[in-house]
């Protein structure tokens, strides 16, 4: 079986000029692949360049050197306009501090993403609603994030992040705000988006047992890999793979 | 993404923030009114002087001659005067730009008598081309003929007010015969024609209660009653009803070099020459100067209201710079960005505008209501007044809305 590569990166480089000569290096030569309904972890010290990282694959920013090709796409040729919609049709954002819009309810919050991509108004609600509902939200779309719980408000942006389909979804330190409890839960919605959707998804945590669940982690230390491994079980099916 | 979504976004963030929106949106209320509520005075004034001016025969030039020096006792010499012959020259000259001439001379007021009806009254002596040249409105009979003034006819045109005192409103006056006695004289006149006061209802024209009851006499006859003048052959007053293409206030001027070449440089007398015309454009550009003046105020604070809102907007830009970088990450391209910044900077200046319209309008027609000017709403101010906000919300919108535009989508992410 011949697997897509839908994300592959080749010595990118992340820099900061902080004024010449302080040129400030954070990532140092990064190679990665990533195949199509992967279920990927990032782990890594604080201020190791995870963030850095996942803000390249998404397209929110641009590396200072290296290639990055998402779905076999160049990307150092994709203008502005390219990546808003390559973030908006191809990458589903979940974010640590849920980054929703205050003013917007969940309803609405879930239905941005369409109204970027130029979804008609009826189609959305339909599908912001039947998304509410695959994270079990359904009772609360009315409401504004201020009047959702932590775990609430990361179920109403996992649902955003898949509010166009996406083939990627990343989420740095999804369960990072919320008690163990609540970040199961939130986990456990990871998972299904994995085995019911095929979605490729990449996860930054701390936590190392939430690591261990997904099929390969990548651990950063100071802006490289230092490490790149399966994870328990899947070990096994993939050495069957490559054979 | 579509205009209605912008809208439906820019009101959004608009009912988040209602008082300073409507703080925000003062200085545009106040230029906006201040422009709506003088040029609705202003078009209701100049309609109405228009109308007026059909009224009282906005192209009549009155002719007169006037000593030069008023501190010294000038007498009317005969040369002086203008002879019928230099007026026949000069219409035949200026054809084309005169539709009639008329003459009249005062004759002071006196008393009627009739029976036991006593009224006073002034009596005018006019030419037969009076009536034509002062809108004469009759209702019953005939003006002055030609043959009145041959045989300096003992004729009378008295107004409907007069008639019913005489014979009521429904009697028939026309060849009663009635006596009226003035300083010099006393006459029995026959009346010919009845005719119905102009009534002029605009304060501008504003003359006094004028209660005075006019009557009309063949001008020859009251020259022959009048020992002042019956011994001069020629006119000192005239009014020439000038052609409806012609410029009035330029040939008033033309009128006036004339007849001051047909004077004798030792004479007295001048001439003076004035259209109404001038006379009604001059209370006009007055009322041109006040717009003006009122105008720049209203452009003084409209400016200080767009930058208020450009202002306002830089402020919410900042506010809102981390739901920028959300919406960056959803995939809004910069332009939806812009847009959306720019749409909301037009909605603040459009209801800014709509309540400033809505607000002036009623200010300018309570103004020329009470003034007692006829007045509608001016639509086509409004339609200006309206689109000029707007390019005021996307002239100062511009720059917050472009800035927000270009954020970087990760700067405003992290931004707390
Ligand atoms: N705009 C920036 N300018 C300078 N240094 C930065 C900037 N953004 C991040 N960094 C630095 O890059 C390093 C990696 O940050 P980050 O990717 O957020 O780490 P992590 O997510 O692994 O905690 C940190 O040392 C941080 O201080
Ligand atoms: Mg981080």
């Amino acid at each position: 079986m011949m697997r897509n590569k839908i994300i592959e990166m080749r010595g990118i480089v992340k820099s900061y000029y902080l004024g010449t000569p302080n040129e400030l290096e954070i990532l140092h030569g990064i190679d990665l692949d990533v195949y199509e309904g992967e279920f990927l972890s990032i782990v890594g010290a604080s201020g190791s360049g995870k963030s850095t990282l996942m803000n390249i694959l998404g397209a929110l920013d641009r590396p200072t050197k290296g290639h990055y090709y998402l779905d076999h796409l160049p990307m150092e040729n994709v203008r502005d306009d390219g990546l808003s919609q390559i973030r908006n049709k191809k990458i589903g954002f979940v974010f640590q501090t849920f980054n929703l819009i205050p003013r917007s309810t969940a309803l609405k919050n879930v239905a941005l993403p369409m109204l970027y991509g130029g979804v008609p108004r009826s189609e959305r609600s339909r599908r912001a609603a039947e998304l509410l509902q695959l994270v079990e939200m359904s009772g609360r779309s009315h409401h504004r994030p201020n009047e959702l719980s932590g775990g609430q408000k990361q179920r109403v942006a996992i649902a955003r992040a898949m509010a166009n389909d996406p083939a990627i979804i990343l989420a740095d330190e999804p369960t990072g705000a919320l008690d163990t409890h609540t970040g199961r839960l939130v986990m456990d919605i990871f998972h299904r988006l994995h085995q019911e959707q095929g979605k490729t998804i990449i996860l930054i945590t701390h936590n190392a047992e939430l690591a261990e669940e997904t099929e390969r982690t990548i651990r950063l230390r100071d802006g490289s890999i230092v490490d790149n491994r399966m994870n328990g079980h899947y070990q096994l099916e993939a050495c069957h793979e490559s054979v | 993404m579509n205009l209605f979504e912008n809208v439906r976004l820019a009101l959004e963030g608009l009912r988040a923030n209602k008082m300073r929106a409507l703080l925000t949106m003062l200085g545009i209320i106040i230029g906006i009114a201040s422009v709506m509520a003088i040029s609705t005075l202003g078009s209701a004034m100049t309609g109405s002087v228009t109308k007026t001016m059909d009224k009282i025969g906005g192209k009549n030039i009155m002719v007169s001659l006037s000593p030069k020096n008023y501190d010294t006792q000038s007498t009317l010499q005969e040369e002086d005067l203008i002879t019928q012959d230099e007026l026949d020259a000069f219409r035949s000259t200026y054809a084309d730009q005169i539709k009639a001439i008329s003459f009249s001379t005062g004759m002071g007021s006196g008393q009627l008598n009739s029976g036991f009806i006593h009224k006073d009254v002034s009596i005018t002596g006019a030419s037969p081309d009076y009536g034509l040249v002062n809108n004469i409105n009759l209702v019953q009979g005939r003006f002055i003929s030609d043959r009145d003034m041959d045989g300096t006819r003992n004729v009378i045109i008295i107004d409907t007010t007069l008639r019913n005192n005489l014979v009521g409103v429904d009697g028939d006056v026309i060849g009663k015969e009635i006596q009226v006695d003035t300083k010099s004289t006393n006459e029995t006149y026959t009346v010919i024609g009845v005719y119905e006061k102009l009534v002029i209802d605009n304060p501008l024209f504003y003359m006094g209660d004028d209660t005075r009851i006019e009557c009309f006499i063949p001008i020859t006859t009251a020259k022959s009653l009048n020992p002042d003048t019956t011994n001069l052959n020629g006119y000192e007053n005239f009014t020439i009803m000038a052609t409806s293409n012609t410029d009035s206030a330029a040939f008033a001027l033309t009128t006036k070099e004339y007849f001051v070449k047909g004077l004798g440089a030792l004479s007295d007398f001048t001439i003076q020459a004035e259209s109404l015309e001038a006379m009604a454009s001059e209370a006009t550009g007055m009322l041109a100067t006040l717009s003006l003046g009122i105008s720049v105020i209203a452009g003084i604070s409209l400016l200080v209201g767009g930058i208020g809102v450009m202002n306002i907007m830089l402020v919410s830009v900042t506010e809102r710079t981390k739901e920028i970088g959300i919406r960056k990450a959803l995939g809004a391209r910069n332009s939806a960005i812009r847009s959306q910044f720019i749409i909301e900077a037009i909605i603040i200046c459009l209801i800014g505008g709509i309540i400033g319209v809505g607000l002036g309008s009623a200010l300018g027609i309570m103004g020329s209501t009470l003034m007692k000017f006829p007045t509608s709403p001016p639509f086509l101010p409004m339609i200006i007044a309206l689109c000029f906000s707007m390019a005021i919300g996307v002239f100062f919108g511009f720059y917050p809305a472009n800035k927000a535009a270009k954020l970087d989508p990760i700067d405003a992410l992290r931004y707390e």
